[in-house]
């Protein structure tokens, strides 16, 4: 022990002494700097958080090179200068020679790591966290770079000494991509060759798609999984280097060395047998159950279907979206809900419903359908009025002895609980989850009975993905507004709970909305903005309400100009992953922000293109561009754009009051364009307010025309001129 | 010059008499076979990136490290210092012999591939020079600092890292590979008709690699001939 | 006694090679191990120092095997090999100490006066707080020889420990191994066969890997008798002389030319034979002249 002691304090002086070994820390710094500069270059719009793990993984990636680099140097210093040869010749033992070496790399790796663990806590403190949380956040760091770290030294050690040259250097930069490649360049939608059970193999948990913090939900859902990850981490590291305690220099080792090393292998070999397996389940059954949901819902609607080019692919598809959207119309309504929920921790749910459900239809009916999700049992069905249930998967039946006459009603009562968990992108993300410190149960879950058939996921073949199948939510969207009551209890569970209809009392919700009902549980507040209910974590409070603000003289805007009424009562601010999971059953009541992108510069282009989308997606008629089949039955391709441009600039102007000339500048398309905006800037002399009105006529020209040859900008203007002079 | 043209020589022969020179040399003809073959590949863009902008610079990179540490991990290059050559012109030479090895074997797997793709791939290849110009320029720089082709070595893989994994970093305007997008390839192929805002920017990202490679060179070359041993 | 038994031992480097069935016995004091450039010596000394592995034939030392027990003859072993390196961040005080630590010197007071002890006994006490990459060529070498001394080694191997070394430091080198050699077994090789000639008792003859003398110093000398000529011809005769024998030198005197040169017979020249050096017996053995 004295004697590594010894090996380990000359190492350290040959490590400080040396110039080059200061380039990480130097460049650590750098990179650092670089981020809290970045940072205020973008206000501080988002969480402290969110701005730390945007960049957390960078710096990971880029130490884990330096530091494999450093390991494999440390070892072929010795070697290429002979040292390691005349070192040979003495006594001392082949452990501690190399365990010396061992262990000042993982210093030199640790040193890192406290620095950046102490950044983020400095950091962190700055914004208004409890101290637990701050702590659980730098354990979580703490655990991902150090055991990163731990297990390239290792790594690199084996490198160096199984390639005697200078190739061992490249050997790292390989390992980094062979092992970190995959899940990095992952957007949650593995292709074929790419099998998502492979990202676990990586020297820090990356089970998660972008980054590992979850806007309200924190870093709740991978922190338990990452902590088993990096244990295993730290046993293979352990496992690696005695294996090269084994390897190096055999006919120097003594006999004991030899019989000590062997236990020391098998060792750690069994317990990073019984850990990796457990973190293996961990992820695996998550994936398993993706799999089962694919499965469940599958669609092979397309299966004879040939891929074009990648543009044209996306095209289909969204289009084949768009088709199936599961807008159909039914001739019942749940009236009234009143529903009792008990949330428990492990997401488990149990629910008693009392439904008033209604006939808006013309005819008599003896059969009424209603979605649940199957992974929910019901446990009874009562009514007055003679019924049975049936369920068979997603979908209720309930037969009725009597038909139920037009606009007639009647009630009934459902008691039904179960697990709800679903995953969404292979398994690295939960997509409907209640858990002590995050809860989410969004619409699309099916976790209360929705009425009539409805698809709860729309599900594709898709040869090209692992998985074979790719998984959408559906746009679940009623014909007839419920009144919900709801009252909601639950155990175990930590967080705040909030709905997207208003809490009247502790605990009791209650709200008429077409939309549905969505719960919230996480590190949240409520606040109102202009008129609207704003759901977000409680360091977003302050810049969503200037953002809401602006969105709010936007939706009135398209209200006074367009007469689109597309306003919403509640906005909720999700993190990244859900918000592309949930944004296809976004409505006008329950409308949803993403939380990565509502910061920053350029939040009006951001909302100028949100609304339009919104626009595209509400189904009412819209400016159609990009469907540039070139058909001469088809309205002029530059006119289309010119009337998107007035459309978008008509939304920008209600926040900036921004002439469009000025909107249009950076606008490249060519002479033929050029020509025809002209004309455009010519009516503007009229005054901002006159180019408006032009717009809403030409919406309605194009409501009216469609895409058809009819709809020609330049014979448009004249008329709305000749018009306005009347 | 005649000098130049013996050394250059017998450099060449040390290489193609070596195991490791002619696998390298061949690696890349049989990368370019094998990608062409058993991949399908969508869009042109997709091949050349990977051809020109993902596999060319490791081979420059393993090229130039060879050809750097013959002199340098020796410590000849000590002592060549003290004959009557100058500093800058004894680098720019290995230099020069290194470059002229890697694009002779580039421009021939650039014209087997013009050959089935057309004249687009004389254009990614002229469109990708300005990079590995960047990339020579920044292993000299680990070079002449470390004074070993690991300095080099580690310089180009830290780049080559970067152009992949830091692709989100570089930020649009300093992207590393970019033929793979299907509007990249339109700018070389000169269409127009459309919108492509980003024209300018395609232009600009490679001259700003071409300053910077420059930039780096020269200094390098200043280093190594300033500064004493 | 023997300290170290070799027998029959050889080894090749892939196709070549290196030593052809060396059979050797070396007792304790100095040992001169002579040969010209790629003779293998450095080889032979590898591979007692157990850094080189060998084809066939036994090894001990000091009765300990060395393929079986190649720890123990570490614990007695001090090396320097013929381009000794040592990590230029350390200082020489430094350095000396962190070998000793590897040596299996722990205990840090011992330790402390082993390594002053040494710095003095090779005449570095003035540079110990010099980093070494700040050494001549010289003062690394005594670095080198002193890191081999640590520990007080029965076994010491040092391949051309005096290569560099200035006048005055190659005499102190010389008498501290002459104190060491009544102790313990020193083996070392050199070029300079004064070095070997005041000090070693024993030396061996090696070339292309072969063995061609082990015995006395003084056995060496006297193998070449009858075999060394003084020769006096007139300076217009070099090239002739010199084409005809080995020289072993020549001088000028006046007029005429006076060689030393080999020869089994009697040369045609005029001639008397005179009694041979050490060196004369070096260069008689390794031209062949005597076997
Ligand atoms: N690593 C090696 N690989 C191949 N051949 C080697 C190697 N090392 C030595 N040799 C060869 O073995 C022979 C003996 O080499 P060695 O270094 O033992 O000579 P030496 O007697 O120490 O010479 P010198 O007096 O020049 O130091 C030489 O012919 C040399 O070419
Ligand atoms: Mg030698």
């Amino acid at each position: 022990m004295k004697q590594l002691k010894n090996n380990f304090q000359y190492e350290w002086l040959l490590l400080i002494r040396n110039k080059f070994l200061a380039i990480p820390i130097v460049i650590n710094i750098i990179a650092w700097v670089y981020v809290l500069y970045e940072k205020s270059l973008l206000g501080s719009g988002t969480t402290v958080e969110n701005q730390f793990y945007t960049y957390f993984i960078w710096i990971l990636l880029l130490n884990l090179f330096l530091i494999g680099i450093i390991a494999v140097y440390i070892v072929n210093r010795d070697r290429d200068s002979k040292f390691e040869q005349l070192a040979m010749t003495y006594q001392v033992k082949n452990w501690q020679w190399l365990t010396g070496k061992w262990l000042i790399a993982q210093v030199y790796g640790q040193i890192l790591t406290v620095l950046t663990v102490m950044i983020q806590i400095i950091w962190f403190f700055t914004a208004p966290m409890t101290a637990a949380e701050v702590l659980k956040q730098s354990i979580y760091t703490f655990a991902q770079m150090g055991g990163a770290f731990l297990i390239i030294v290792s790594f690199g050690f084996l490198c160096a000494v199984l390639i005697p040259n200078i190739f061992s250097y490249l050997a790292i930069p390989a390992l980094i991509i062979v092992s970190v490649f995959l899940p990095f360049d992952y957007t949650g939608m593995a292709l074929e060759f790419d099998n998502p059970r492979l990202h676990l193999l990586t020297p820090f948990d990356f089970m998660f798609v972008g980054k590992p913090y979850e806007g309200i939900w924190g870093i709740e859902r991978v922190f338990q999984s990452t902590l088993i990850h990096q244990m295993a981490v730290i046993v293979i590291a352990i496992l690696v280097f005695a294996f090269i305690l084994f390897i190096f220099k055999r006919n120097r080792r003594s006999k004991g060395e030899k019989q000590l090393l062997l236990a020391l292998l098998s060792i750690t070999t069994a317990m990073a047998i019984v850990i990796s397996f457990i973190r293996f389940t961990d992820y695996n059954q998550g994936f398993k159950q993706y799999v089962e949901t694919g499965n469940f819902y599958i669609d092979t609607l397309l299966s004879d279907y040939k891929r074009g080019t990648e543009e044209e692919y996306y095209e289909d598809i969204n289009k084949y979206y768009d088709e199936m959207q599961d807008d159909e119309h039914y001739d019942f309504s749940i009236e009234i809900s009143d529903l009792d929920i008990l949330l428990k921790e492990d997401h488990q749910l149990e629910a008693t419903n009392q439904l008033t459900i209604k006939n808006n239809g013309e005819e008599a009916a003896d059969e009424v359908l209603l979605t649940l999700n199957h992974q929910l049992n019901i446990t009874a069905c009562h009514s007055e009025r003679e019924l049975s249930c049936s369920a068979d998967g997603d979908f209720i039946t309930l037969t009725l002895a009597q038909p139920i006459q037009p606009n007639e009603e009647f009630e009934m009562k459902l008691t039904y609980g179960g697990e709800i968990l679903q995953y969404f992108d292979e398994g690295s993300g939960e997509s409907a989850f209640i858990d002590k410190r995050r809860v989410f149960l969004p619409k699309s879950a099916g976790w209360y009975p929705l009425i009539g058939k409805r698809t709860l996921f729309q599900v594709l073949e898709d040869e090209q993905l692992y998985v074979k199948f790719q998984i959408r939510n559906t746009r679940l969207v009623e014909d007839f507004p419920t009144q919900y009551n709801v009252s909601l209890q639950s155990e175990g569970v930590e967080v705040p709970l909030l709905m997207s209809i208003p809490k009247t009392e502790n605990g009791k919700f209650t709200g008429t909305t077409k939309h549905g009902l969505e719960l919230i549980g996480g590190n949240m507040v409520e606040q109102e903005v202009a008129g609207i209910r704003v759901i977000s974590h409680p360091q977003l409070q302050e810049s969503m309400s200037s953002i809401v603000n602006k969105y709010h003289q936007a939706w009135a805007g398209l209200k006074e100009w367009f007469d689109l009424d597309l306003m919403p009562k509640t906005i909720a601010v999700l993190p990244n992953n859900q918000y592309y999971n949930q944004v296809q059953n976004m409505t006008e009541d329950f409308y949803l922000l993403n939380e990565d992108t509502v910061y920053g510069e350029g939040i009006e282009e951001y909302i100028v293109n949100d609304l339009y989308l919104q626009v595209l997606r509400s189904g009412i008629p819209h400016p159609e561009t990009f469907s540039d089949g070139g058909s001469s039955e088809e309205a002029d391709f530059y006119d289309r754009i010119i009337f998107d441009e007035l459309f978008n600039w008509s939304i920008y102007y209600q926040m900036e009051k921004e002439s469009f000339t000025k909107y249009n500048t950076d606008q490249d398309w060519g002479t033929k364009y050029d020509q025809k905006i002209e004309r455009i800037k010519e009516m503007e002399k009229q005054g901002d307010e006159y180019l408006l009105a032009f717009t809403r006529y030409l919406y309605d020209a194009s409501n009216k025309l469609g895409n058809s040859k009819e709809f020609n900008i330049e014979r448009l203007a004249d008329a709305f001129e000749k018009e306005m002079k009347e | 010059m005649s000098g130049m043209f013996f050394r250059c020589r017998l450099f060449f022969k040390k290489w193609v008499s070596s195991i490791y020179g002619i696998a390298l040399l061949a690696a890349i003809p049989i990368a370019a076979i094998i990608l062409y073959h058993d991949f399908y590949y969508e869009e042109t863009g997709k091949l050349l990136s990977l051809i020109f902008e993902q596999l060319a610079p490791i081979w420059l990179i393993l090229i130039l490290q060879r050809y750097f540490s013959i002199e340098f991990d020796s410590g000849f290059f000590t002592q060549v210092v003290t004959y009557p050559i100058a500093r800058y012109k004894f680098l720019l030479e290995r230099f020069l012999f290194a470059c002229m090895l890697f694009f002779i074997m580039l421009g021939i797997i650039a014209l087997v591939l013009t050959s089935i793709f057309g004249a687009i791939i004389w254009k990614a290849f002229l469109y990708t020079l300005p990079l590995y110009f960047f990339y020579s320029a920044v292993m000299l720089i680990g070079l002449v600092i470390s004074k070993r082709s690991l300095g080099a070595l580690l310089g180009g893989i830290f780049l080559f890292l970067l152009s992949f994994i830091g692709a989100p970093l570089l930020g649009q305007a300093l992207q590393m590979i970019m033929l793979k997008y299907g509007s990249v390839i339109y700018f070389l192929e000169g269409k127009t008709g459309y919108a492509f805002a980003d024209n300018d920017l395609y232009y600009y990202n490679r001259l700003m690699y071409m300053g910077f490679g420059i930039i780096l060179f020269i200094l390098a070359l200043i280093k190594f001939q300033r500064k004493p041993v | 006694m023997y300290t170290v038994k070799i027998e029959n031992v050889s080894k090749s480097y892939r196709k070549f090679q290196a030593l052809h069935h060396i059979d050797l016995q070396i007792e304790k004091g100095l040992y001169g191990l002579l040969g010209p450039n790629g003779a293998g010596k450095s080889t032979l000394m590898n591979i007692i120092s157990t850094i080189l592995t060998w084809d066939e034939g036994r090894i001990s030392v000091y009765g300990y095997d060395l393929k079986k027990d190649s720890h123990k003859v570490r614990e007695l072993l001090g090396y320097l090999p013929q381009h000794f390196q040592a990590p230029g961040q350390f200082t020489g005080e430094e350095f000396l100490h962190y070998v000793a630590s590897m040596k299996g010197m722990n205990n840090r007071q011992k330790r402390t006066i082993e390594v002053q002890r040494l710095l003095e006994q090779v005449n570095l006490t003035e540079h110990t707080h010099k980093k070494i990459k700040g050494y001549s060529g010289g003062m690394k070498r005594r670095l080198g020889i002193a890191q081999a001394l640590i520990g007080q080694p029965k076994l010491i191997i040092l391949d051309e420990p005096t290569a560099g070394l200035d006048p005055s430091e190659r005499i102190r080198f010389r008498n501290v191994m002459e104190r060491l050699g009544k102790e313990y077994t020193i083996i070392l090789s050199t070029h300079i066969l004064s070095d070997i000639e005041t000090s070693c008792e024993h030396v061996g003859v090696i070339n292309k890997g072969e063995l061609l003398y082990q015995g006395e110093t003084e056995k060496l000398a006297s193998l070449a008798e009858g075999t060394v000529w003084e020769i006096s011809v007139p300076i217009s005769h070099y090239d002739e002389v010199e084409q005809a024998y080995t020289v072993l030198s020549s001088r000028r005197e006046q007029e005429q030319m006076v060689f030393h040169v080999l020869s089994k017979a009697e040369p045609k020249h005029r001639a008397t034979c005179v009694k041979p050096t050490l060196e004369d017996g070096y260069m008689a053995l390794i031209n062949g002249v005597i076997t």
